[in-house]
């Protein structure tokens, strides 16, 4: 379990004297979760999911992964371990010349022993469907495969938790469908807890909860079903709402009684047909 | 410059041969041999061994001669030129004379030696390179280079700044075509001018340039602490690099053979 | 007719052992004032198109006629040629590299060997069309501002060389909502007002339909449909699902609404259109006034 209590962090930046990225921020993920973090730009998600992995530290408050605080420096490591971490440009996680070595390079840093690491690497490879590029080289991928090889590299540690920071930002709709695919599978089948940021709501719409951020602050948080509720005022808060969403809203707007939750054609088609 | 998207990037060309499978230290290793006994022998027959030694190591990599005289190529005119100065411009017996310039024996035979060793010089940097891979060239380096980590050589850093270097040449090579076909939409000019404006109008391609390897390096450095890098310190190799017989009966031979050379000749 | 693209071929690395057909026969007509997208999935052929536009590549074979020239014909000044049409590549921000956003934007014009004041001009017009305060922006580093600001200020610095045909390739690429409303709403300004001829590429069906008149598909290196989006909305739904290209989630929406006996428009384009083409055609109960 992750459990995040009274979180605060504020830095100083050349614009502006202290800024307060998170505000008193507690978050309780459990093992086998699939969390959401969906907030605009500036709503302080990427700095959240730094402080996962102890990348960053917080000024106030505290942040156990299986009961160790990410302050404590002598469990920096052993945390980096359990937390996995994605980032968004598929390009600048890839440090190897193949994709093999790659995978390889976190196993090289924690020093597990030669023999373990082929099984390990072939493992990580094999689950998000790229063992026949195992000897390619980085820049002959496409978007989604550099991605899911990055996935794979964070894996191989065998971490409980992965944490993706946008994966998908920078993809096109094959390669963000790549994406989607593998991190279902790896919570589904290898019960690896996901922590997914994003602002788009149809990638959310997937988990299992939600945490809405806006300014530092969880403004929303629970189910997929409960949050987008309030489609309104997830639009106010800058977060890209789907356009099905949109009509659902103009239609309740018009009078129309049209649940303003509805994410999906289906759902949309479902309801209106209901009427008939 | 798309060609270069296709192609792997280096000369490496894989095979199943007995070039191929040495040791890379071996290689490295027989290459500096065979590079400073180059600079000791005065005799042409010295040259002659070592070229055969290098022709005979050529059939035994399985690689085409055609790849590995390649090299060659941007290097010729470097190797006339210098064979020109040394002909002209080396005092001694005149042999043959063209209005006031002068061919010397000395410069004649001065000049043979240079190109010579040139030439061997680059066919042997070629074969190494179109016999090993990347990765295994680093690692043989950082092998080597670790032996003197008692005088504060830092081996593995030298290896990890190669292999990222390694990894991102092609990616930055991509990266500078984009960004010249960028300016040239706008008005750029990379090809009329003098030397001056030449020169001035790679401003436009070297700061973003600059720019993004400065952000890639920041978020590289990130993704990298993640994965729990923390120096070379208890990490452990992917490939294990191991001396087989072969590997130490041809790097003594190689040795061998280029001290007994130096020597004599 | 501005542009003319005649069997239009491209081929990578002709006669080399990584040969690979990237156009197969392209033909189009591109007239002046139109607003044109371009979809299709990464590979079909969409950015070797764009650069055969102003000269960035030639053709194999074919023919590329801007306003009635051949501009692959010897001795075609191509600096012209570019300064008639604009492009405007994937995350543009990446190209920028003067001291202050005034130069970056005044690059342009000054390789057009424009007059000072002429050049000023432009700076200021560009910066007004991307809504960026010229008193607030002109004198700050490219480097200080946001990375939408970065994309508009990118954006202008194509736009002060006043092109008749603007050109670009995914201009929404991973912005934040916000940045991208405002990025589409200044293309759309600069169709309107400035009468410029634009050719939008982008993987995003929902946005395109909405702004463009003409919808391009391409597939495998070739056009393979060429019409109204409502046309190819209505008509030809099942054939961009074969290709892999979905609908606006509003028009599939509609479809299905169709496929179930309701006898709704398909060629609907926007959240408007739909909602008010459901409340036109379908009984939905009103909300329960309490």
């Amino acid at each position: 379990m992750i459990k995040i209590k009274n979180l605060s962090y504020i830095y100083s930046s050349n614009k502006k004297n202290n800024v307060k990225a998170l505000d008193d921020i507690n978050i309780e993920i459990k093992n086998g979760d699939f969390v959401s973090i969906i907030g605009s730009n500036g709503s302080g998600k990427s700095t959240l999911a730094r402080h996962l992995n102890g990348l960053l530290f917080p000024t106030f408050g505290d942040i156990w992964v299986d009961e160790l605080n990410t302050k404590d420096k002598q469990h920096m490591w052993e945390i980096r371990q359990k937390v996995g971490m994605v980032f968004q440009n598929p390009d600048n996680q890839i440090v190897a010349t193949t994709v093999e070595d790659d995978v390889a390079f976190g196993l090289e840093n924690i020093g597990m022993e030669e023999n373990l690491m082929k099984e390990r690497v072939d493992w990580a490879l094999r689950i998000v469907e790229m063992e026949e590029y195992k000897k390619s080289e980085p820049h002959l991928l496409s978007g989604g495969q550099k991605q899911r090889v990055a996935i794979a590299g964070a894996i191989a540690m065998h971490s409980s938790y992965l944490v993706l920071d946008e994966p998908t930002a920078m993809l096109d709709p094959r390669g963000r469908n790549e994406v989607m695919d593998i991190v279902e599978k790896l919570n589904k089948r290898e019960n690896i807890t996901i922590i997914f940021i994003t602002h788009l709501m149809e990638e959310a719409a997937e988990s299992k909860k939600i945490i809405v951020l806006d300014m530092g602050k969880v403004a929303l948080e629970g189910k997929p079903g409960e949050v987008f509720k309030d489609s309104l005022l997830l639009k106010k808060m800058r977060l890209d709402i789907p356009q099905i969403t949109e009509l659902a809203i103009q239609l309740n707007r018009e009078g129309f009684d049209v649940p303003t939750d509805i994410l999906t054609v289906d759902m949309m088609v479902g309801k209106l047909c209901s009427y008939i | 410059m798309k060609i270069l998207r296709n192609i792997s990037f280096g000369q490496y060309i894989p095979h199943d041969s007995l070039i191929h499978n040495l040791d890379p230290r071996v290689k490295i290793l027989g290459c500096l041999a065979i590079i400073i006994s180059l600079f000791f022998i005065e005799n042409f027959w010295g040259y002659l061994i070592l070229g055969s030694l290098i022709m005979v190591s050529i059939i035994f990599s399985k690689v085409h001669p055609k790849f590995v005289f390649r090299g060659l190529r941007p290097i010729l005119f470097i190797i006339v030129f210098t064979l020109i100065i040394h002909l002209f411009m080396t005092s001694g017996e005149v042999i043959y004379q063209v209005g006031f310039l002068k061919i010397t024996s000395e410069g004649l035979i001065k000049g043979l030696f240079i190109s010579c060793r040139l030439f061997i010089l680059i066919l042997t940097t070629s074969l190494l390179t179109l016999t090993t891979s990347p990765i295994s060239l680093t690692d043989g380096l950082e092998k080597l280079l670790s032996f003197f980590r008692f005088i504060g050589m830092p081996a593995h850093e030298i290896a990890m700044m190669m292999t990222i270097a390694l990894r991102f040449i092609p990616t930055l090579l991509e990266e500078t075509e984009k960004i010249m076909k960028a300016q040239i939409s706008r008005g750029a000019d990379f090809e009329s001018g003098n030397i001056i404006n030449r020169t001035k109008s790679l401003i436009p391609i070297l700061i973003p340039l600059f720019v993004n390897a400065f952000r890639r390096a920041d978020d590289l450095a990130i993704a990298m602490e993640a994965k729990c890098y923390r120096g070379g310190k208890g990490r452990t190799h992917y490939r294990k690099l191991q001396i087989k017989s072969n590997d130490v009966f041809i790097l003594s031979f190689i040795i061998i053979l280029t001290m007994t050379t130096s020597f004599l000749y | 007719m501005l542009i003319h693209l005649e069997n239009l071929c491209f081929t990578y690395s002709l006669n080399m052992p990584f040969e690979t057909e990237v156009l197969k026969g392209i033909n189009l007509k591109i007239y002046e004032g139109e607003f044109v997208g371009l979809i299709g999935h990464t590979g079909c052929g969409k950015t070797t198109l764009i650069q055969h536009l102003n000269g960035l590549i030639s053709p194999t074979s074919g023919k590329v006629f801007i306003e009635g020239q051949d501009i692959n014909m010897k001795g075609i000044n191509l600096r012209k040629i570019r300064q008639k049409v604009g492009l405007v590549f994937q995350y543009p921000e990446n190209q920028l590299f003067e001291e202050t956003i005034y130069n970056e934007i005044a690059f342009g014009p000054k390789k057009l060997r424009l007059s000072d004041e002429a050049i000023d001009k432009r700076v200021r017009e560009a910066l007004k069309i991307v809504d960026l305060d010229f008193d607030a922006y002109a004198e700050r580093s490219p480097f200080s501002i946001s990375g939408g600001e970065m994309r508009r200020v990118a954006l202008a610095s194509i736009l002060s060389i006043r092109p008749k045909v603007l050109v670009l390739d995914e201009p929404t690429a991973n912005l934040d909502p916000q940045s991208r409303n405002n990025i589409l709403s200044e293309i759309k300004k600069i169709h309107k007002k400035y009468k410029t001829t634009v050719i939008l590429v982008s993987h995003n069906m929902e946005k395109i339909a909405e702004m463009v008149n003409r919808l391009l598909v391409m597939h495998k290196g070739k056009i393979i449909m060429d019409d109204s989006p409502s046309n190819i909305f209505k008509n030809y739904s099942k054939k961009l699902l074969d290709v892999g290209l979905g609908l606006p989630q509003v028009t599939k929406c509609m479809h299905e609404l169709k496929s179930r006996g309701i006898d709704v428009f398909t060629g609907v384009l926007t959240v408007q259109d739909a909602r008010n083409e459901i409340i036109k055609k379908m009984r939905i109960s009103k909300k329960m006034k309490i």
